[in-house]
């Protein structure tokens, strides 16, 4: 598996991070780590691309939850954000959509997976790459 | 019966997916189905792998076999005995911060899988045995 990075602008910044490959046991924390690495240099708003990955297993699920809440506490860790920024948690956690993180263009059969497991309805996915963008 | 003997190596589930996918295709079976093939036995292995072995070398054995009814998949260990109560069903309407993290594995091999049993042998080891029922095209 290969990640790399790329950004775009759109309501504010987003990074999106293209994932290349199987994502399983043996490369979930690959996938981590990079979003670890991307978010201390500053990124608060990631897409995950991930038309270039023809399986993933429990683990990958694993990783998008943790990249998830990676995402979440930076930003309520973020004190300068202030007020705004922990009633936007606050907003996420009624609706249970992840504002901050989101899918682009898995394909059908990773799509069923996630669906199957039920983040379909916390992780919005996109099949067009301005729509998903523009929606942050 | 076509068996795929290896070391208990995360890095090996590639070629766990590749036989499975290589005898998958020789009984002309459709892609979805091996996909879910595929993925109930990748999550058996990485389970055995990391919790049966615990990351120690370690023995596994894949069998895939045509049956009647469809096709059967046997993973093989001999860590010790593995005890599926003990796994926690997941939560799969939680919201995301609210879910563990764990048990996501058993489950899917559970969801793309019509029958799975668990059997533990002294000498045998563990032997987990998956049916998917496929109807063969005419």
């Amino acid at each position: 598996m290969d990640i790399t990075v790329s950004h775009a602008q759109g309501h504010v910044p987003v990074t999106v991070l293209h994932v290349h490959g199987d994502v399983d046991a043996s490369s979930y924390q690959d996938l981590i780590a990079r979003a670890q690495e991307v978010c201390a240099a500053g990124t608060r708003d990631m897409l995950m691309d991930l038309s270039d990955v023809p399986y993933m297993s429990s683990s990958g699920l694993v990783a998008l939850q943790s990249v998830a809440a990676l995402l979440r506490g930076d930003e309520m860790s973020d004190l300068e954000s202030g007020w705004g920024a922990l009633h936007a948690v606050e907003r996420d956690r009624d609706a249970g959509l992840q504002s901050h993180f989101k899918l682009f263009n898995p394909q059908p059969r990773v799509d069923h997976v996630l669906e199957v497991v039920g983040f379909k309805r916390f992780l919005e996915v996109y099949t067009d790459l301005e729509e998903a963008v523009a929606s942050f | 019966m076509t068996t795929l003997s290896l070391c208990a190596d995360l890095g090996d589930l590639a070629i766990v997916r590749e036989f499975v996918a290589r005898i998958g295709t020789d009984l002309d079976l459709d892609a979805d189905v091996i996909y879910d093939l595929q993925l109930a036995v990748d999550e058996a292995c990485a389970n055995v792998i990391n919790h049966g072995y615990g990351g120690q070398a370690g023995r596994l054995e894949v069998t895939v076999d045509p049956v009647k009814e469809g096709v059967q998949v046997v993973v093989r260990d001999w860590a010790g005995a593995f005890d599926p109560r003990t796994v926690p069903t997941p939560d799969v309407e939680a919201p995301l911060e609210e879910r563990r993290l764990g048990g996501l594995g058993l489950f899917l091999m559970r969801k793309v899988m019509d029958d799975v049993s668990f059997a533990f042998d002294a000498e045998k080891g563990n032997t987990l045995r998956m049916v998917k029922r496929v109807r063969r095209r005419e």
